[in-house]
């Protein structure tokens, strides 16, 4: 048996054979299949192997329509849950960036307070501005009001007592008039806090002999 | 797919398959009742023994039971077969893991074809019987899918997993080896 050299019809005969082409289509294989001897012969073969192998095993429909489930729309997918879960993501992330920030802006404000302290009274020794810094006395209500207005928006609450009173003490002291001035200067000498330094003996040398030494 | 692009008979089967989701059982007979004997035609084909109803029963299951994920690309048919075919391989899988014969590779050279003993009678017949049985079993499938169903290749393509091209070049090689051995 030979192969028709026509592949396009050969393709289209068991569409032909199960009455599947168009009927355009159907008379052009139709036709050629009614002068090719090729082609007839195997539509002839196709149609035996379909007599052979064709068998309908018998079903029991009412049994299979029996099982068939019931229809179940599909459950509208909620975003509702994932639109909330992300809203409280983000705003964790915010908050969570805004303390971030804040702890971040709070570490350059402390340090100034303590190098401008340092400076400005005149006498004191530079080593004792650091133990001073926490037992300031509480400032007068005008400095502290002072201290609020060079540091608009700073959350007052935060900051401890004496760091509040040491960015009045540093960053308004000129602002203080005579006797507020002398009040402060008369707390920090009366605070329990600085060591009670001898001046004459501070200011003897370490490099002259001690009393009593031969 | 626009209903231009479709064939009556699948419009036929959309048609009902909107009919059975808005709550009318009788659609769902009318599409087990087209489909069923070609399913069963199909598995018995492709090998299945006696459990051919049982097969049957379980794709219309799975296919009613994922209905909303048959997107009309192919015909509800060429889906059914799909479904039917993984089925069979399941169930040749399961047979093997028992320890029970069974054909399961794709391109064993299959030597018997029990299901069609009763049907085949006269010499011609069991001489196409013996041919086909001779094909390798993804030819056999091919083959059978597209003379006994009329599948177009796109459509044996989805049905077997395997490519339009392959799926003509199976046709063809199952074609050939039919007529070698008839001309033996």
């Amino acid at each position: 048996m030979n192969d028709c050299l026509n592949a396009d019809v050969r393709d289209l005969l068991p569409d032909l054979l199960n009455d599947r082409l168009p009927a355009a289509e159907r008379q052009l294989v139709e036709s050629h299949v009614a002068h090719c001897a090729d082609c007839g012969a195997e539509l002839m073969l196709l149609k035996d192997v379909r007599a052979a192998t064709t068998r309908t095993p018998r079903v029991d429909v009412a049994t299979i329509v029996a099982a068939v489930p019931a229809y179940r729309a599909p459950a509208r997918r909620s975003w509702v849950g994932w639109r909330v879960a992300a809203a409280i993501t983000v705003v964790a992330a915010g908050a969570s960036s805004l303390l971030v920030a804040r702890a971040g802006t709070r570490v350059p404000e402390r340090a100034p307070v303590i190098a401008t302290i340092a400076a400005p009274v005149p006498g004191t020794p530079a080593a004792r501005v650091p133990v001073a810094t926490r037992d300031l006395p509480p400032a007068t209500p005008r400095a502290t009001d002072s201290v609020r207005e060079a540091a608009p928006g700073a959350r007052q609450d935060a900051v401890p007592v004496s760091e509040r009173e040491l960015a009045m003490a540093g960053g308004a002291l000129n602002d203080l008039n005579d006797r507020e001035l002398a009040t402060l200067l008369k707390d920090i000498e009366t605070m329990d806090a600085l060591p009670s330094v001898d001046v004459e003996s501070a200011n003897v040398s370490p490099l002259s002999p001690k009393r009593g030494t031969p | 797919m626009t209903d231009v692009a479709l064939g009556a008979d699948e419009r036929t089967d959309h048609d009902l398959i909107a009919r059975w989701k808005a709550g009318e059982e009788r659609a769902a007979t009318l599409l087990v009742e087209r489909h069923a004997g070609a399913v069963a035609r199909f598995v018995a084909s492709v090998g299945a023994r006696g459990d051919v109803q049982d097969l049957v029963q379980d794709t219309f299951v799975r296919a009613f039971g994922s209905i909303d994920s048959f997107r009309g690309d192919s015909s509800l048919r060429t889906w059914l077969f799909t479904i039917a075919r993984r089925l069979l391989l399941d169930l040749r899988r399961s047979e093997r893991r028992k320890g029970e014969h069974v054909d399961v590779q794709e391109n064993d050279a299959v030597t018997e074809y029990d299901s069609l003993d009763a049907v085949v009678a006269e010499e011609t017949r069991t001489r196409m019987h013996a041919a086909v049985a001779r094909l390798s079993r993804t030819q056999r499938e091919v083959f059978l899918l597209r003379v006994n169903e009329g599948l177009s290749y796109r459509e044996i393509a989805e049905t077997a997993g395997t490519t339009e091209g392959a799926a003509r070049v199976h046709y063809h090689n199952a074609m050939r080896a039919i007529k070698e051995f008839l001309d033996e």
